[in-house]
Order: structure tokens, then C-alpha cells, then sequence
């Protein structure tokens, strides 16, 4: 896992021995236990873990909300315990949360996307154009005069996107920013995080749904503080023993494999999406 | 949910809407303070007409300047009675119709609860299109500017107006919730509907509990989430500088207006 390829610049996100507690008295149990990751830049990774395992706690530490008790991290080259580089870091390392109503500061769609630029002294003449591009990148144009608690879920993670996209991040960290969402939302912000990949940002996708981590290009598996496995989608995705450890189910597609098989009908290779699986069982005769 | 929403900003190109929030601010201030010293019918007459300008000039049809006054006509009824029954001592010499020990249905008792009602009826009506026509980042900036001499004995004005204008826009969010919770706990045999005060008071504590604690969670993850946007970095300068609009000379105008007004109704 330990990539040195390229040395420091290659790396989006590199940590080691991170070890964390909510409170400092001896009693409190580690939420982060001696973790380490190192993350590519321009990758789609997913960090995937049932509830309580650590995983916003984790992204918390990426952009210094919460202060490193031990261990180093390094974030888009910088070292996370650096003071005087919080709000680069911060800025560098966009962040879009669960639930989309708690993260708005006006009721202004435009005004809302440029809250970040104005904390970091944008020239008012370049704010009006930072913020349509943001919305163009969301495909949310049109909606700058409209108030964000009036669209759809969907729309509204959308917009605490832009707000994010506007100061121009190299990495963005959705925590579960789809698990409030409606089915159609939830297609939606996938929908933006393939496409910000593609567009070289580094993607870390924080979620429990096994089925939305198939998306990813590398799934990090996440349990009580430490890393489980790490691989492609193929890899841990399809592992039963693996996903049930930590009180994850495997994808339908890879249960109906499963299923099948034990009925003796062998697919060709074994499926992760609903696509993937439509095509193995046209294939079978 | 229509219902709830309503009474907030309402994006527009309106003249109202494209006046600068301080002078709107200021205007609305120097309204109020008119308002609150009329007493006569042609004063009334005089307001009724300056609302039915101010709502011209939002683009609202004047019934909608009424907003949510629907929701209070039992604290119209309410502030009526009590000033018609107990404004009066009985000594004063007013016109008594009816006496019961303390209580002295008056008539100038009732005049009084006329000027009470009609007062904050027309307030609403101003708050009302102040709010519809002006986006909150704008009241803040507006009470920011207004503020801004307290700096001087180190108050954080810029912060005192960010919480104001938070705390502006999460109240849609939280009449929805209490909208929710409500239907929720009516649907478990709560009786919020109940004709009996005693039932509908008890049914409020289960209420409350859910709204706050759901508040603290949602102040926490909105923290968060303003941390992590750069909030507190520039600290010192407090922020939204690029919304502060110019003023221009319809802004001048319609502050002294609003001063002429406050003359007119104040000298009478
Ligand atoms: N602010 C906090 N104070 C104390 N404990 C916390 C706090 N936030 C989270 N925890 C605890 O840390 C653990 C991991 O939480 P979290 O990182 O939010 O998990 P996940 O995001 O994977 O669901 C949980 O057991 C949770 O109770
Ligand atoms: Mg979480």
C-alpha cells in the first residue's frame, strides 16, 4: 500500500499511525486506532464502514477540524499540525456534509456558494464568476437568485457542492453527502463525484452503502478505527467474509452470484453492479 | 409547508427589492417609530396609504403584505379584550359600560386596543415586506453597518450580525421540523387539535424537547460545516464587504420619506 512513487507530490493524502479520542482520559476508547492511508492524487476512493466506525471522525482529521493527537498526515502537501496552513488546507480540501440543510449560511443560492470565497478576501470582482462556474460544474445554473431550502435534496447537496468547488479544492471529501438523499438525489451527487474524478480532482466518497463504494476506482474498508482492506471494488466488494466482519452485507449482485452458485449455476466472472449482473445472466444460454 | 414558508425572502426585481438594505433598514426603523406614535383616524388613513405604496413598490398584492396574520387573530382578540376590560380602573372617569370587581369594560379601554391592534398590525405589514424584499445576508450587512461604531468598545459586530442572520434563516427549518414532529406525535394520539387548553399545553413539552435537541445537533453540523468553508479566517475584518451594494439616490429618497413620515404622523 506504502506507494513512493513520485515521492510526496504524487500523494493527496498521506498518514501514518493516526490514533485518536474524543476525550483524554485514559478511560475513553481510540476512534482512530493507529491508522495509516496514503490516497493518489486524481483518485476516486471510497472509504467504506458500518456507523460508528470512524469514518467522519477520519475525514474530520483531513482538513484539521479535529486537531491530530498522534501520528503525521500530510494533505495536498500539507502537514495537517501546521497552524499557520489551516486555512489553505481547508481551502485545498473541500469538504460536503450529510445533511445538505445544515450546511447553508443564507437563503441565497449565489450568496450562499460565495461564503467561502468571501472568507478568503476574493476580490469581489471575481466572485460573481467563480460562483456561476461553481454552479455550472453542478449543473445548477439558473438557480443563483433561488433559495436553497426550496429544491430537492439532490439540488441542495448540489449547491453546498458549488459552494465547495468555488475555492477551487484539489481534493473533495463527501461524508455520507448522499445519505439523506432521495434515490434520484443520491444518482445525482454520483453523478458529480464520476465526473469531478474525471476531471483530475482527487474523490474521497465516505459512505456505508456497499452499493454506492462500487463506484469508486478503490475501496478502503473501515472498521473500529483501523483499516480492514484496501483494493479494488472486485476485490473487497465481493468478499463475504470481509464485509460481514464489520456487519456490512455483500452487493445484491454478488449475493445472487453466490446464490446461484450454490444451486450450480456458474456465472462467467462475478458481478458488482445491476448492469454487470443483467449482462453475466444474458450471457448464460 | 407553503404556510411556513411563507413571511421570508422572496427573490425579485422589484424597486423595493433593489434598494440598499441599510436605507431600507433605516426607513423601516424611521416607519416604525411613525407607527408607534399614531393615534388618530387620519393618521391611520396616512399609514394605510404609505403600505399600500410600500407594497406597490415590492410588487405584492397589498393582502399578501398581511403574511401570517391570519395564524394571529387569538392575540388580536386577546390584546383587544384586555385593554377594553382593564385599561380602565374604574377612578379615571372614563366611560364605564360594565364593571365586575377589577374588570371595567370601557370605552376608552376599547379605543385603546383599537390603537394596540392596528399598530402592530401595520408593523407586521412593514416587517413583512422589509423581510420579502430584502435577502438576509443584506439584513445582516445592513445591521452590520449600523452596528459598526460598536466595534469601537470591541464588539464583534460582524459576528453579533452573522448569528442574526443564521439564526433568520433557520427558522423556516425548524417550523418545518415542529411541523413534522408535530404530525408525527398526532399521529401517536397527541392532541394538539384538542379544544381543551389543558391538553394542547401538555402535548407542547413533547414538542419542545425533540426541536431543541435537533437544534444543538444542527448548530453543531452547521459550525462544521462554516469551519471548514474558511470561517474565522478573516476574523478582523468581519466579511460580506462584496454585498455591500453603493447607495444610490432612490435609496436617499426613500429614507427621508420614511423621516417626513415619522414627522408628519409625530407633529400631529
Ligand atoms: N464529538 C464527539 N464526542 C465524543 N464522541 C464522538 C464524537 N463524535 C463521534 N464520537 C464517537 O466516535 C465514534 C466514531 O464516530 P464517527 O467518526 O462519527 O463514525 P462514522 O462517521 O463512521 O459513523 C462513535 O462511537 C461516536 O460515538
Ligand atoms: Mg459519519
Amino acid at each position: 500500500m506504502d506507494k513512493m512513487v513520485g515521492g510526496e507530490s504524487m500523494e493527496a493524502v498521506k498518514g501514518s499511525g493516526i490514533s485518536f479520542r474524543y476525550e483524554w482520559d485514559g478511560s475513553a476508547p481510540f476512534v482512530l486506532d493507529g491508522l495509516s492511508i496514503a490516497i493518489e492524487k486524481g483518485q476516486f476512493v471510497a472509504i467504506l464502514g458500518p456507523n460508528g466506525c470512524g469514518k467522519s471522525t477520519l475525514a474530520k482529521h483531513l482538513n484539521a477540524l479535529l486537531p491530530l493527537q498522534s501520528g503525521s498526515l500530510t494533505v495536498a502537501g500539507l502537514d495537517v499540525r501546521e497552524e499557520k496552513q489551516v486555512w489553505e488546507l481547508r481551502r485545498l480540501c473541500g469538504m460536503v456534509f450529510q445533511n445538505p440543510e445544515n450546511q447553508f449560511v443564507s437563503s441565497v443560492v449565489e450568496e450562499d456558494v460565495a461564503f467561502g470565497l468571501e472568507n478568503y478576501d476574493t476580490p469581489p470582482n471575481e466572485i460573481p464568476g467563480r460562483v456561476s462556474r461553481a454552479l455550472e460544474q453542478v449543473g445548477m445554473t439558473g438557480f443563483e437568485k433561488r433559495s436553497p431550502h426550496l429544491l430537492s435534496g439532490g439540488q441542495k447537496q448540489r449547491i453546498a457542492l458549488a459552494g465547495v468547488l468555488a475555492m477551487e479544492p484539489e481534493l473533495i471529501v463527501f461524508d455520507e453527502a448522499t445519505a439523506m438523499l432521495d434515490p434520484v438525489g443520491r444518482e445525482e451527487i454520483l453523478e458529480c463525484m464520476k465526473i469531478l474524478a474525471q476531471r483530475g480532482k482527487t474523490v474521497i466518497m465516505i459512505t456505508h452503502y456497499v452499493e454506492e463504494a462500487v463506484e469508486a476506482d478503490r475501496v478502503i474498508l473501515m472498521n473500529r478505527g483501523t483499516i480492514l482492506a484496501d483494493g479494488k471494488p472486485q476485490e473487497v466488494l465481493t468478499s463475504r467474509e470481509l464485509l460481514e466482519q464489520c456487519g456490512l452485507s455483500v452487493p445484491m449482485p454478488v449475493q445472487l452470484y453466490d446464490d446461484l452458485a450454490k444451486l450450480g449455476i456458474r456465472l462467467g466472472h462475478c458481478p458488482l453492479t445491476k448492469e454487470e449482473l443483467v449482462e453475466e445472466l444474458c450471457q448464460l444460454n | 409547508m407553503n404556510d411556513i414558508l411563507k413571511g421570508r425572502y422572496i427573490p425579485g426585481d422589484s424597486f423595493l427589492h433593489r434598494r440598499n438594505g441599510t436605507a431600507k433598514l433605516l426607513a423601516f426603523f424611521m416607519i416604525l417609530a411613525a407607527v408607534l406614535t399614531t393615534d388618530s383616524v387620519p393618521g391611520y388613513l396616512l399609514i394605510a396609504a404609505v403600505s399600500a405604496a410600500a407594497a406597490a413598490m415590492s410588487e405584492m398584492r397589498p393582502t399578501k403584505t398581511l403574511g401570517q396574520v391570519r395564524h394571529l387573530r387569538l392575540f388580536f382578540l386577546m390584546l383587544f379584550l384586555m385593554n377594553a376590560f382593564f385599561y380602565e380602573d374604574g377612578q379615571a372617569g372614563g366611560l364605564v359600560l360594565w364593571s365586575w370587581g377589577i374588570v371595567h369594560l370601557s370605552v376608552p379601554g376599547m379605543i385603546q386596543g383599537t390603537h394596540v391592534v392596528l399598530r402592530i398590525l401595520f408593523l407586521m405589514v412593514f416587517c413583512n415586506v422589509l423581510i420579502r424584499t430584502t435577502p438576509p445576508v443584506q439584513i445582516t450587512t445592513a445591521i452590520e453597518t449600523l452596528i459598526a461604531p460598536l466595534r469601537l468598545i470591541r464588539v464583534p459586530t460582524a459576528e453579533v450580525a452573522m448569528i442574526l442572520s443564521v439564526a433568520l434563516q433557520f427558522i423556516p427549518v425548524f417550523a418545518q421540523e415542529a411541523d413534522l414532529i408535530k404530525k408525527a406525535q398526532t399521529a401517536r394520539g397527541a392532541k394538539f387539535e384538542s379544544e381543551r387548553l389543558r391538553d394542547r399545553a401538555a402535548s407542547v413539552v413533547p414538542l419542545l424537547v425533540p426541536i431543541f435537541l435537533s437544534a444543538f445537533r444542527r448548530a453543531d453540523d452547521l459550525a462544521t460545516a462554516m469551519e471548514a468553508r474558511g470561517y474565522g479566517h478573516r476574523q478582523t475584518n468581519g466579511r460580506g464587504r462584496s454585498q455591500r451594494a453603493a447607495v444610490q439616490l432612490p435609496d436617499v429618497c426613500l429614507f427621508l420619506f420614511s423621516c417626513l413620515f415619522f414627522l408628519v404622523q409625530a407633529a400631529r
